[in-house]
């Protein structure tokens, strides 16, 4: 016997749409008041505001992503509600029509009621192109960006919870699952880096978490594309991601057995699985959670168990659907004995982790610095490497240091310094450590590496510019005043930067460590739009001399822009948080203590500008008061910079 | 012809349905009785190609019934409550039905809803229990099935209308030897209409009759002997229960009327008489010799 439905069921579409017809007409009418009304209502304006939006993204892209993210989730909850109510189950599983039916007619008409109304804008967009002169804005080719990506992420939104829907046996289940399953590569990868960090001592979760591995968790991406592009490799994953999740959910369809509609998850061997995921992860973020509010092991441990604990209630009450559940202990303890099992693996360093250092004759360079930062600055720079034998081996000493001294170091966590290690071993493999230290412990090494002309060289950026191409140099004093010097000569443009470099090349560990406020900043334009920021410190004693014998000093703040200033010792001003004060206020309180010392005389006030530095750390906080203006400046001075007249007085 | 054999079917480690074999033959009415819990359901869903059975085999002549359109749109299921596409009207759910079945009837369908006098520009979820219940039959009539599922399809309907939808199940049985599958917690409601039993207990079918043969083979006698009761009376016949008021024995007795009139005859009693009994009296009887209150089970 022929059955005589033909593949489209007229009335099976019908009762598609009028089930989730509706998400499909909100879903157009909520783009239309974003996109082409916003577009028409800016362009039809008399006096256009040129606030240039590069991409149709950019439109209340907040509002495009919420539903790009939303839409199709809720879409596919609503078209397979018949799985999730027992009785519409069984009227569904009753009519003579098989699985695979179902699903390709249920699937793909869905897909078409969430597609098409991102279609109809892109084509109403690309109507009012030429009317509303949308050229100004953006090229067509953007037109098309957009409605691709858009109904690229929709689709793998959609089809995520398409197939989640066919494990899941609630709605509400089906839904959070569908974004937990979403997140969970970039979210458990996160979770496991910073967990380890605790345990492996030298373990980079930010070297793992920053090495753009966000697009394994397409959520994250699709709330980046506004500004980040997707590049082909992403296209080509998330496409077949698609095409595979489209089959997975048929297939899971296939096996779903009926009878199972409104248990949490539909397969029995998924409930175990799910059990122990979220007692898993959530024991990962007690862990975190306290580890990073005490920052002690003790009570990391009791992070974990308390999160364990935690989870696994969580779970068995999502998969007994009560609050009020049985508890079975049998498979905790075993869940736990397993854990333990892992802690202690990683505590005693099973696989040689944290005593890994390679050997000298493996080495090919080392990249050190203080952190991921420093390794990764953009795109288009090459991190340095040091190659030098002897910097080499200083490194695999400071490395060395770091792990004998693992728990010794006194760490203020407030203050915490990084040690960033990658090792490039002849072989092409990478080794990559971190260790939070205290710089202190090791200054001798530091300065010694730091001092290096390779390291020099390798960190500072001015020594891999072209000078030929730097079209002009900026000297700035900042502040109130704001100076400026333009430097345009080719001639004075390469001397300046021959003496920068010369005197970087004579700067010693503690001139880079300083921080003190510059003379002056020096913005080197590399083009026309682009510049390198450098300050100008008294360290940098051959950029002083030539930039006064060309008289480009006054650039710098002198006692002649000030009226007075007055010195006050930090003891005396009783100010515990100097962030929270405004100078006026500061000024003030300097004021009201009475103690402090009026600088007028010209010298006093020269000798005063010297070497100052941010205030609130200093011993003496110092409040110049500018003429013309009656701006108010205020600065530090430490004990060691300031002038006679200043540690006279305050004896 | 819908064949069961040796069926099981476990939900989470407890069996809903334990080695069930079931025959049921063209054109016959199939009442499975059951307490709650016994596995009705879940068999008649088995039967409908809803559930798949773990083991065994559920077959409509030669043909599979689960993930089989082909025999599935034989086959006709209504749910202890009916159930339908939420918002749609008769006429909807009508044309839905149309498109699904291919035997679907629309002179049937008018014809039926004149019966009922059912309005059928209507949304059904606004219908009451009873009036949802019977356009559930209209549409499962419209479709003109081979096979046609009920599970407590008497539930929630006056007598007016059970007698209705049993003349209409009868007419429709007669006419194109349609066969009905219909559960029931409760024997009175449907002996009338069924010809054969089954009776379901913890998921195990505990007995199977066709009640013709059963209403012609067991008897209630009562006799009374003028002297001590001749104690080789009822060598040739089998007795399910027995029984003494003063100096009267009741008996019931299987065998046909005439086999035990005779053997009873030859002991001259002085008083002797043949009673008929009702399905139920006789169920309790059968059971009873089984080991088994039928109170308990048929509630």
């Amino acid at each position: 016997m022929q059955s005589k439905t033909s593949l489209v069921n007229k009335e099976v579409v019908k009762s598609i749409l009028r089930s989730v017809g509706w998400v499909s007409i909100l879903y157009f009418l909520l783009l239309f008041l974003i996109i082409p009304l916003n577009l028409f209502i800016h362009q039809s304006n008399e006096q256009r505001e040129y606030i240039l939006y590069e991409n149709l993204f950019e439109y209340s892209f907040f509002l495009q992503a919420a539903l790009m993210i939303g839409v199709p989730v809720i879409l596919s909850m609503f078209l397979f509600r018949f799985l999730q109510v027992r009785q519409y189950s069984d009227f569904i599983h009753s009519l003579p029509v098989t699985r695979n039916r179902i699903f390709h007619q249920y699937t793909l008409l869905g897909y078409l009621l969430l597609v098409i109304p991102i279609i109809f804008i892109a084509i109403l967009i690309l109507l009012f192109y030429t009317p509303l002169e949308l050229n100004e804005l953006f090229s067509i080719s953007e037109i098309f960006r957009w409605l691709g990506l858009t109904v690229l992420f929709n689709s793998i939104f959609y089809i995520s919870g398409v197939a989640v829907g066919m494990v899941a046996g609630i709605s509400v289940v089906q839904g959070v699952l569908t974004y937990i399953a979403l997140l969970l590569p970039f979210g458990l990868l996160m979770l496991i880096s910073y967990n380890l960090q605790f345990f492996l001592f030298g373990f980079s979760a930010e070297f793992i978490l920053q090495n753009k591995l966000d697009y394994i968790s397409p959520l994250i991406v699709s709330t980046q594309i506004f500004d980040l592009p997707v590049t082909v490799p992403q296209l080509i994953l998330y496409i077949s991601l698609v095409i595979i999740l489209y089959f997975t959910g048929l297939f899971l369809y296939k096996r779903r057995r009926v009878e199972a509609v409104s248990h949490a998850l539909v397969f029995p061997i998924l409930k175990p699985i799910f059990k122990y995921g979220v007692t898993f992860c959530v024991m990962l973020v007690g862990g975190l959670y306290f580890g990073e509010l005490q920052g002690t092991l003790s009570w990391m441990i009791v992070g974990y168990i308390f999160g364990a604990i935690l989870g696994y209630l969580l779970a068995e009450m999502v998969l007994q659907k009560s609050w009020r559940i049985t508890v079975h202990l049998k498979g905790f303890a075993v869940y736990s004995g397993v854990m333990i099992l892992i802690v202690l693996i990683f505590k005693f360093d099973v696989f040689f982790y944290e005593k890994r250092i390679p050997n000298y004759d493996d080495i090919a360079s080392v990249h050190f610095s203080d952190g991921y930062f420093a390794y990764n600055q953009s795109v288009d720079k090459e991190p340095f490497f040091l190659k030098d034998e002897d910097n080499i081996d200083l490194v695999r000493q400071l490395h060395k240091s770091i792990i004998a001294n693992k728990g010794k170091e006194n760490i203020k966590s407030y203050e915490t310094e990084h040690a960033f290690f990658v090792y490039q071993l002849k072989n092409g493999q990478k080794i990559v450590r971190e260790y939070p230290i205290n710089r202190s412990n090791y200054v001798g090494l530091y300065k010694l590496i730091q001092e290096s002309e390779e390291y020099k060289t390798g960190v500072n950026e001015i020594f891999h510019v072209n000078v030929k191409k730097i079209p002009r140099i900026e000297i700035s004093s900042g502040g109130p005043l704001d100076k400026r010097i333009l430097i345009n000569d080719q001639d004075e443009i390469s001397q300046v930067i021959d003496l920068i470099k010369k005197d970087i090349k004579s700067a010693t560990y503690e001139d880079n460590q300083d921080t003190s406020d510059p003379y002056a900043y020096l913005n080197i334009y590399l083009n026309k739009n682009e510049a390198m920021n450098l300050e100008w410190k008294y360290y940098h004693q051959n950029l002083s001399e030539w930039i006064e014998a060309h008289d480009y000093d006054r650039v710098r703040v002198s006692a002649d822009d000030i009226d007075y200033a007055m010195v006050i010792r930090n003891s005396d001003l009783n100010i515990d948080n100097f962030d929270e004060l405004t100078y006026e206020e500061i000024v003030d309180k300097m004021d009201k203590t009475g103690r402090g010392l009026k600088l007028s005389d010209a010298e006093d006030i020269k000798q005063s500008l010297k070497k100052t530095a941010y205030y609130g750390e200093t011993e003496y906080t110092i409040a110049y008061i500018f003429k013309q203006t009656n701006q108010v400046e205020i600065k530090g001075i430490t004990e060691k910079d300031a002038s006679e007249r200043i540690k006279e007085y305050f004896q | 012809m819908m064949k069961m054999s040796q069926v099981k079917k476990c939900f989470e480690g407890t069996e809903a349905v334990d080695d069930v074999s079931i025959q049921v033959n063209k054109g016959s009415i199939y009442g499975l009785l059951g307490s709650n819990g016994a596995g009705k359901t879940t068999l008649l869903k088995l039967m409908a190609g809803i559930y798949l059975q773990d083991e065994g085999e559920i077959m409509l002549e030669e043909n599979s019934i689960y993930e089989n359109p082909q025999t599935k749109g034989r086959i006709f299921f209504i749910q202890d409550s009916p159930y339908f596409i939420p918002q749609y009207t008769v006429k909807q759910m009508a044309n839905f039905y149309s498109q699904m079945y291919e035997s679907w009837d629309w002179e049937r369908y008018e014809e039926l809803l004149a019966i009922f006098s059912i309005n059928k520009n209507k949304k059904i979820h606004k219908f009451s229990k009873g009036i949802q219940r019977q356009a559930a039959f209209v549409f499962a009539l419209s479709v003109r099935p081979d096979i046609l599922i009920l599970d407590e399809p008497m539930d929630g309907l006056d007598p007016v209308m059970r007698r209705k939808i049993k003349s209409l199940i009868i007419d429709e049985v007669a006419d194109r030897e349609m066969t009905v599958i219909i559960s029931s917690h409760n024997l009175r409601e449907v002996e009338d209409l069924c010809d054969f039993i089954g009776i379901l207990h913890k998921g195990k079918m505990m007995l199977e009759k066709d009640i013709d043969d059963l209403k012609s083979d067991t008897h209630k006698i009562q006799v009374a002997f003028k002297g001590p009761i001749p104690p080789v009376m009822f060598k040739n016949t089998k007795v399910l229960h027995k029984e003494k008021r003063g100096s009267i024995l009741l008996c019931i007795v299987r065998g046909s009327e005439e086999e035990i009139t005779a053997s009873i005859q030859a002991y001259q009693p002085v008083i002797f008489d043949i009673l008929s009994l009702t399905l139920e009296e006789i169920f309790i009887y059968e059971m009873e010799d089984a080991g088994y209150a039928v109170k308990n089970i048929l509630g």
